[in-house]
């Protein structure tokens, strides 16, 4: 028998607030241990939470890029259980309602629906070291938003696909620094499985926590498959909670549906409700940054881009906003998007950076020398990895390494004459008609010549010199 | 002498701060091992005060500065425990202070010490206390009524001038009342509950006992305001205690606390001062407000379920009461729980959880939500046409220890007069307006509209300017 996944997501992402959601305490990652912490978010008696409005902005963004439905107010729920990462043992969260519903995003052709997205509040690390466990409180009350998809989801491919889409637009919109590998975008997955051409969904198991593109895809296709077979086996799969073990490759057990949590909601006494009126929504939507779809657009449509060039640059922020900036200042956008896709982007991945540390200008300037003919496109290139590894301005890269062309007629003349000297076979050829064999020629002249003149003065020379013999 | 008399004096220089402070220091070191008022006296009270002098010498005292003031133990202070009676936060010394403290330090206030409690403010005796007795000063043999009992029992035995006491569902006036002093819980909102560790986020409220309603409205003053780390604190309209009319006003007696069990003695007490205010030209007519015979379960529903959550967090982990060597996490935080909680702050624990399990949460915790809605509409509309409210505070005087009640539904109905005022976010004080046969205080409650603290504060200080109040038995013995 055939079986159809249905999958549905739950992506968690941290907010690029300054602060905590509900204190001043800073939101940053990587900080010695419990030292972003205070009464507040520590969960001290007596303590109250005071929520940060940046937070909700951000999660109304987040609900504006993917056309949901916004509410106008603000409310909150304890959600309680015990756990020694959560402090108060209660989580402040978004039950009864959300601040985002409804809404959705295409993927390749095929609209997955949003559920909702909510605002709440991430807790503490527990961290397992040999014989102890220690708890790291930084991450307690940093701003945290739940985006839940409907069971729209058809395959791992596809779920992959969305959590890229969807990770994309945060990252656009500075909402998320996306960083999984730091735990900042996490995912959960819903699974069932159920027999081609059936409407009912089967039993679902939920994958806790995947913190990579690739074990989404790896936990997901072994579930898919650890279900079927556990239907053709003794027909039936277990509700049960699981996580995703990346050394073995499969999802283990975590607890049952048995075991699951009451977690007895209730109203938050301790935090008003915040109201935004359609002007505070309106002018969160006017600051929004342009999101990824729209710079797509602008650089297949006016810079004529293709597909691919375009996918490419919009891969990574900071390459988008470096060609984007680039181009603002007069560089020529296809000059630029291969500079950036081609040699900065090579730069990029052998220095492992998430960022390229050459200045705008001075990289629109290369272009322009290039364009100039004032280098040649083998010394942009190395202009722009010397400016990319050595922190230096232009001038600096083009005189180190001795970029500007003074093309010496007397040299290239020399060289030409050696060249066809070397090689009579090849020349008689050309005179007896064979042009193919011009380009062995001229490949050979732009080799020893390389940097040092233009190939379209070469062509030209090179011509002058067969004419001549 | 009130707080005005001694600022007077301190200020003239006819009195230093020390020797106010010293004062209530040897009445608590000659009584308090008989009353039981404090958990924790201020090592540093003397130190204090000389500072306090020094600004009272140069010319800057504020109301308070020199001026002795007692905390109830659930308000946080950085240099003194804060256990809220609890065995759970037995020796923990909070790494900051109450709002409410700030504002009085800052003021040159003596914080004198920490007062003893209900466990966790759950309790109307100060019996379910972990570490001790607190015993009325006007019959040793009699509880000082709860939660605030230390509170109340330290004004009314001299050991300090004011105190602060919280009040959730009475916890303020019952003891006031009990122990024959002026007790007031402020509007929802009108003081930062910040540093005063929660028992019921919604109802809780940090308010003055004092020996007089004037001396409330300078403590109120003292305290109020907004404050940006409790978003539910909202800046009151300006106002002050004045001396008001009281011909033309009117006042509503309510109907429903005024019938049922309350005790002979304590109803006539209160009908007394009500014609007392009628003499001066006021309009006293009953009123009836039909759904306060919900308020008690309404108002148990809520404050436990509220409760269940605010407490969750003493799970051992990071602070408080921990079992040796404890297994597993599970073992530490079920051990904590079980051998630092005491039976009354179990019960409502388990009662709260239980209203907000899935299934239940409609019937329940939401219901009661709707009723204190109802309950607190009622009152809005009696607003419409009476100035202020009058009621007992307690069906009854302070009981004896052998008479504290051990069926909770029957320990709870006693709340019926302070639960209704709390869950309609209202101001309401007691004052004393009698007493009964064997002596005992009877408290006179009397309930205003939303931000007229000051308003029903005048009217009860008309009142006791003319009532002949009477000092404890207790000190007129022992000192």
């Amino acid at each position: 028998m055939n079986y159809i996944p249905v999958i549905g997501l739950e992506i968690h992402a941290e907010l690029m607030t300054k602060t905590k959601v509900f204190c001043g305490c800073a939101n940053t990652f990587g900080s010695e241990r419990n030292s972003n912490c205070c009464p507040v978010c520590l969960g001290m008696p007596g303590a109250l939470p005071v929520l940060n409005r940046r937070a909700v902005e951000l999660t109304i963004s987040a609900g504006l890029l993917c056309g949901c439905r916004i509410s106008h107010l603000t409310l909150w729920d304890r959600k309680n259980y015990f756990y020694p990462d959560l402090t108060k043992a209660y989580q402040i969260s978004q039950l009864y309602a959300p601040l985002c519903l409804g809404g959705g995003l295409e993927i390749n052709g095929r609209f997955i629906r949003l559920n909702r997205i909510h605002l709440e509040e991430d807790a503490g690390k527990l961290i397992h070291e040999r014989n102890v466990s220690i708890l790291d409180y930084n991450r307690a009350g940093v701003p945290l938003i739940e985006i839940v998809t409907e069971p729209d989801i058809r395959s791992a491919d596809e779920a992959v696909a969305f959590v890229e889409r969807m990770r994309r637009n945060l990252v656009y919109g500075d909402i998320c620094d996306g960083k999984m590998e730091q735990g900042s975008l996490r995912v959960d997955a819903n699974i069932s499985v159920m027999p081609e051409g059936s409407d009912v969904y089967g039993t679902r198991a939920e994958i806790k926590n995947i913190n990579s593109f690739r074990f989404i895809k790896r936990a997901i296709e072994f579930e898919i498959k650890r279900q079927i077979g556990a239907l053709e086996n003794n027909g039936r799969v277990t509700q049960e909670t699981r996580r995703y073990d990346a050394a073995s490759d499969e999802t283990f057990s975590m607890r049952s549906k048995e075991d699951a949590h009451d977690y007895r909601y209730f109203p938050d006494p301790d935090i008003l409700p915040l109201f935004m009126s359609d002007e505070d929504i309106t002018g969160i939507k006017g600051k929004l940054p342009e999101p990824p779809h729209s710079r797509f657009l602008r650089y297949t449509d006016a810079y004529g881009l293709s597909v691919k060039d375009a996918e490419t640059i919009l891969s990574e922020r900071f390459m988008s906003d470096f060609f984007d900036a680039a181009v603002k200042i007069g560089a020529d956008p296809k000059a630029a998007s291969n500079a950036v896709r081609g040699e900065l982007l090579r730069c990029v991945r052998e220095a492992g950076s998430d960022e390229i540390p050459v200045s705008v200008s001075d990289f629109t300037k290369a272009l322009a020398l290039a364009a100039k003919n004032e280098i040649t496109q083998e010394g942009l290139k190395t202009a722009l990895s010397y400016m990319f590894f050595n922190h230096v301005d232009l001038e600096t890269a083009v005189k180190a390494n001795n970029l500007l062309i003074s093309e010496d007629f007397e040299l290239i003349g020399a060289v030409i004459t050696e060249i066809l000297a070397a090689s009579p076979d090849i020349v008689s050829k050309y005179k007896d008609g064979n042009s193919k064999v011009f380009s062995y020629l001229f490949g050979q002249c732009m080799k020893r010549l390389k940097g040092k003149a233009l190939p379209a003065t070469i062509n030209a020379e090179l011509i002058k010199g067969l004419n001549e013999i | 002498m009130d707080i005005s008399e001694l600022r007077v004096l301190m200020d003239k220089k006819e009195i230093s701060s020390a020797e106010v402070v010293k004062t209530c220091l040897e009445r608590i070191s000659a009584s308090d091992n008989t009353i039981g008022a404090f958990l924790h006296i201020n090592p540093k009270a003397l130190e204090t005060a000389a500072q306090a002098q020094k600004r009272i010498d140069a010319g800057h005292a504020d109301m308070f500065t020199g001026i002795p003031v007692g905390l109830k133990d659930n308000l946080c202070t950085m240099d003194m425990p804060t256990t809220c009676a609890s065995r759970m936060l037995e020796g923990f010394t909070p790494p900051y202070d109450a709002a409410v403290v700030e504002k009085l330090r800052a003021q040159g206030a003596v914080l004198i010490g920490k007062l003893n409690m209900d466990e966790f403010a759950m309790g109307a005796s100060t019996s379910t206390s972990y570490y001790k007795k607190t015993r009325n000063p006007f019959d040793i043999t009699r509880v000082p009524g709860g939660s605030s009992g230390g509170s109340a029992a330290a004004v009314s035995a001299g050991f300090c001038a004011v105190s602060l006491g919280s009040d959730t569902g009475g916890s303020i006036r019952q003891p006031a009342s009990f122990c024959g002093v002026s007790g007031l819980r402020p509007t929802y909102g009108r003081v930062s509950r910040y540093g005063c560790v929660a028992f019921a986020s919604s109802l809780d409220q940090i308010g003055p006992i004092a020996s007089s309603a004037k001396d409330c409205a300078l403590l109120l003053t003292a305290i109020e305001g907004k404050d940006t780390r409790d978003q539910t604190s909202t800046e009151g309209p300006p106002a002050r205690i004045r001396d008001v009319s009281l011909k033309g006003k009117r006042l509503g007696l309510i109907e429903e606390l005024i019938v049922g069990d309350v005790e002979d003695e304590t109803l006539a007490a209160v009908e007394s001062a009500a014609l007392w205010y009628e003499k001066q030209g006021a309009f006293v007519e009953s009123v009836s407000l039909p759904m306060l015979k919900y308020a008690v379960p309404a108002y148990y529903l809520i404050s436990s379920a509220e409760a269940s959550a605010n407490l969750s967090r003493f799970d051992g982990v990071r602070y408080g009461y921990r079992p040796a060597n404890p297994e597993s996490y599970e073992s530490l935080v079920s051990g904590s729980r079980r051998d630092a909680f005491g039976w009354e702050v179990k019960r409502r624990i388990m009662l709260g959880s239980y209203a907000l399990c899935s299934g239940y949460y409609d019937d329940y915790y939401k219901r009661a939500v709707r009723l204190a809605d109802v309950i607190r509409s009622e009152y809005d509309k009696a607003f419409e046409t009476y100035d202020a409210l009058l009621s007992p505070v307690s069906p009854m005087a302070a009981f004896t220890f052998d008479n504290i009640p051990t069926d909770p539904a029957r320990l709870y109905l006693a709340d019926i007069c302070t639960v209704s005022a709390a869950l309609a976010g209202l101001p309401a004080l007691s004052t004393p307006c009698g007493y009964t046969g064997n002596g005992l205080p009877v408290g006179l409650m009397i309930t205003g509209a939303r931000w007229d603290d000051y308003g029903i504060l005048s009217l009860a200080d008309a009142f006791e300017r003319a009532f002949n109040r009477k000092r404890p038995a207790f000190r007129e013995v022992g000192q």
